[in-house]
C-alpha cells in the first residue's frame, strides 16, 4: 500500500470514488434534508481537517466523504444544525485527528460521529436506508475489491457472520440483504482498511465477529434497529481489531518458531 | 513562609493529582453526573486527605518502616468511616446518591499516595498544606467535569434549571451522553489536553517514535 501508485492518497480518493453512487442514492431516496446533512458533514470534517493542517501538519484526506455520506445513510433522523455539528467535531478529532490523521485512527470517523450521535440524541428515531442504497453500494464495492482496497476476506466473513448468526436467531437472512443501511455499514464502516484487522487470518476473525454483531444487534435485541446495529457492531468489531491482529502475529510467530526451531 | 505555601498551591495546577498524575480517575467518573454530588465527594476527599496526612505526619517517627503502609491504610479507612458516618447522619439523600464512593476514598490512590510520598517524610504542617492543596487540586477537577455534565447532561446547575430541557417545556436538548460515564472520559481527556497545550512541561516523552521514510511521498 506504500509503494508506487498506491499511497495513502490514492486509497482515499479510490475510497472516496467507491462511495460517490451512494450519494446519489441517498439523495434519491431521501430527498433534500440528506443533501443538507451530507453537505454540513462535509464542511464540519472539512474545517477540523484544515485545523490540523494547520496546527500539527497532518495532511488532510478525500475520506471526509465518506464520512459525510455515513451520517446521510444511517443517521436520517431529524437532527438541529449545532447536533450534528456537535457529533462530527467529536468524531473526527477524538476518532481521527488526535491519532495523527486518517491512516494512523483506531476506528472510522462515520463511526464515531453516528455512535455520538446515537448516545447523544436518543430521542431522535431512525429508519433504515432501502434496497436503493443497497444496490449503489455494489458497483463501490467491486471497485475496492478490484484495486485490493476491500479485504474480500472481511466482506465474506461478515456476510457468514451475520448469516450463520441471523439462522441461529431464526430470523431470514434476506431482510439484512435488502437494507440499505446494513450493505453500506458493511462495505464502507466494518471493511474500513484502516479500521479492519490486517493479517490474514484476523481478518476472518474480525469479519465473522462483526457479522455476527450486527445480526445479534439488529434481531435479539428488538429496541434496537438497523443504524444502530451496524454502527455498534462496527465500533466493537474495530476496537477488538488490533487484539485479533496482535493475536494472530504472536500465532503465526510461534508456529514458525516451532517449526524452524 | 513561600516554601510553604508552594505546597498549597502546587498540586492545583502545576502538579495537579488528577490530570498529571491521573490519580483518582474512578471516583472523578463515578459521582460527577452531577455537581453537588462532586462537591460532598470533594469535601469527604479533602477532609480525609487533610486530617490523615496531619495524623500520619505526626506519628511518621514511630512508624516502622515494614509495616507502614498497615498503619496509613488503618488510619484513612477510620477517618473514611467517621467521614462516611457523618454524611449518612447530617445528609441521608446525598449519602444514598454518592452510595458506596463514600467508602472507596480508602482505595483511593490519592490519598495513600500523599501519605506514602509526603506526609511519611515531612513535618505536620507541610504535610496538612499538601494534602489541602492535593484535596483542592482534586476538587477542581472534578468541579469542572461535574459542571459540564450537569449542566449539559440535564440543564441544571446545583439542581437549579440554567438551559430549559424540552421535557419541561424549554428549547434545550439535553445531551444523554454527558449521563454515561464515557463523556467523563472525554471532558477528562480534553481537560488534560488544554493544561497540556498552555504548559508543555508536563507532556510525557512519547512511548514510541514513528518514522518517516524520506523516499516515501505522502506520509
Amino acid at each position: 500500500m506504500i509503494r508506487g501508485l498506491y499511497h495513502r492518497d490514492t486509497v482515499g480518493w479510490l475510497i472516496a470514488a467507491a462511495v460517490l453512487p451512494v450519494l446519489a442514492a441517498t439523495v434519491v431516496e431521501q430527498g433534500v434534508p440528506a443533501l443538507e446533512r451530507m453537505g454540513l458533514t462535509l464542511v464540519v470534517v472539512l474545517v477540523w481537517q484544515a485545523v490540523f493542517l494547520w496546527v500539527r501538519a497532518q495532511p488532510a484526506s478525500a475520506t471526509a466523504l465518506v464520512t459525510a455520506i455515513a451520517v446521510g445513510v444511517l443517521a436520517p433522523g431529524d437532527f438541529a444544525v449545532w447536533q450534528i455539528v456537535l457529533a462530527v467535531s467529536f468524531g473526527t478529532v477524538i476518532g481521527e485527528q488526535i491519532f495523527g490523521g486518517w491512516g494512523r485512527n483506531i476506528i472510522n470517523v462515520g463511526v464515531a460521529t453516528l455512535a455520538f450521535l446515537y448516545f447523544a440524541f436518543p430521542e431522535t428515531l431512525h429508519e433504515g436506508a432501502g434496497p436503493l442504497v443497497a444496490a449503489a453500494c455494489i458497483p463501490g464495492a467491486l471497485l475496492l475489491l478490484a484495486t485490493g482496497i476491500l479485504a474480500p476476506a472481511v466482506l465474506l466473513a461478515s456476510a457468514v457472520g451475520a448469516g450463520v448468526v441471523t439462522l441461529g436467531l431464526d430470523q431470514n437472512p434476506v431482510e439484512l440483504v435488502v437494507n440499505g443501511s446494513l450493505v453500506f455499514g458493511l462495505v464502507f464502516l466494518v471493511c474500513d482498511p484502516v479500521a479492519s484487522a490486517a493479517t490474514r487470518g484476523g481478518r476472518w476473525v474480525f469479519g465473522l465477529l462483526a457479522g455476527g454483531l450486527i445480526a445479534l444487534f439488529a434481531f435479539a435485541d428488538a429496541g434496537s434497529d438497523v443504524p444502530h446495529a451496524v454502527v455498534f457492531a462496527a465500533l466493537l468489531a474495530s476496537l477488538f481489531a488490533p487484539l485479533i491482529d496482535a493475536a494472530v502475529i504472536a500465532l503465526s510467530s510461534s508456529l514458525r518458531r516451532r517449526r524452524h526451531g | 513562609m513561600r516554601q510553604a505555601l508552594r505546597h498549597l498551591y502546587g498540586p492545583i495546577i502545576d502538579n495537579n493529582p488528577v490530570t498529571l498524575q491521573i490519580l483518582g480517575i474512578c471516583s472523578a467518573l463515578a459521582v460527577t453526573t452531577s455537581l453537588s454530588t462532586a462537591l460532598v465527594m470533594c469535601a469527604a476527599l479533602t477532609a480525609v486527605l487533610v486530617s490523615g496526612n496531619i495524623m500520619i505526619s505526626a506519628i511518621r517517627a514511630h512508624i516502622p518502616t515494614t509495616i507502614r503502609l498497615i498503619v496509613q491504610i488503618t488510619i484513612i479507612a477510620s477517618l473514611v468511616i467517621v467521614t462516611d458516618q457523618i454524611i449518612q447522619a447530617f445528609a441521608f439523600e446525598m449519602s444514598e446518591r454518592l452510595s458506596i464512593f463514600v467508602g472507596l476514598i480508602v482505595t483511593n490512590c490519592l490519598v495513600l499516595g500523599r501519605a506514602e510520598a509526603f506526609a511519611m517524610h515531612n513535618p505536620v504542617v507541610p504535610s496538612a498544606l499538601d494534602g489541602l492543596g492535593n484535596g483542592l487540586g482534586y476538587s477542581l477537577i472534578l468541579v469542572i467535569v461535574g459542571s459540564i455534565r450537569e449542566l449539559f447532561g440535564a440543564g441544571t446547575l446545583l439542581g437549579f434549571t440554567i438551559l430549559p430541557t424540552i421535557y419541561g417545556g424549554g428549547w434545550f436538548v439535553p445531551l444523554n451522553l454527558m449521563m454515561l460515564a464515557p463523556s467523563a472520559f472525554f471532558i477528562l481527556g480534553l481537560l488534560i489536553w488544554t493544561i497540556r497545550s498552555i504548559r508543555p512541561v508536563q507532556v510525557e516523552p512519547a512511548d514510541f517514535e514513528i518514522s518517516i521514510q524520506p523516499d516515501r511521498r505522502a506520509p
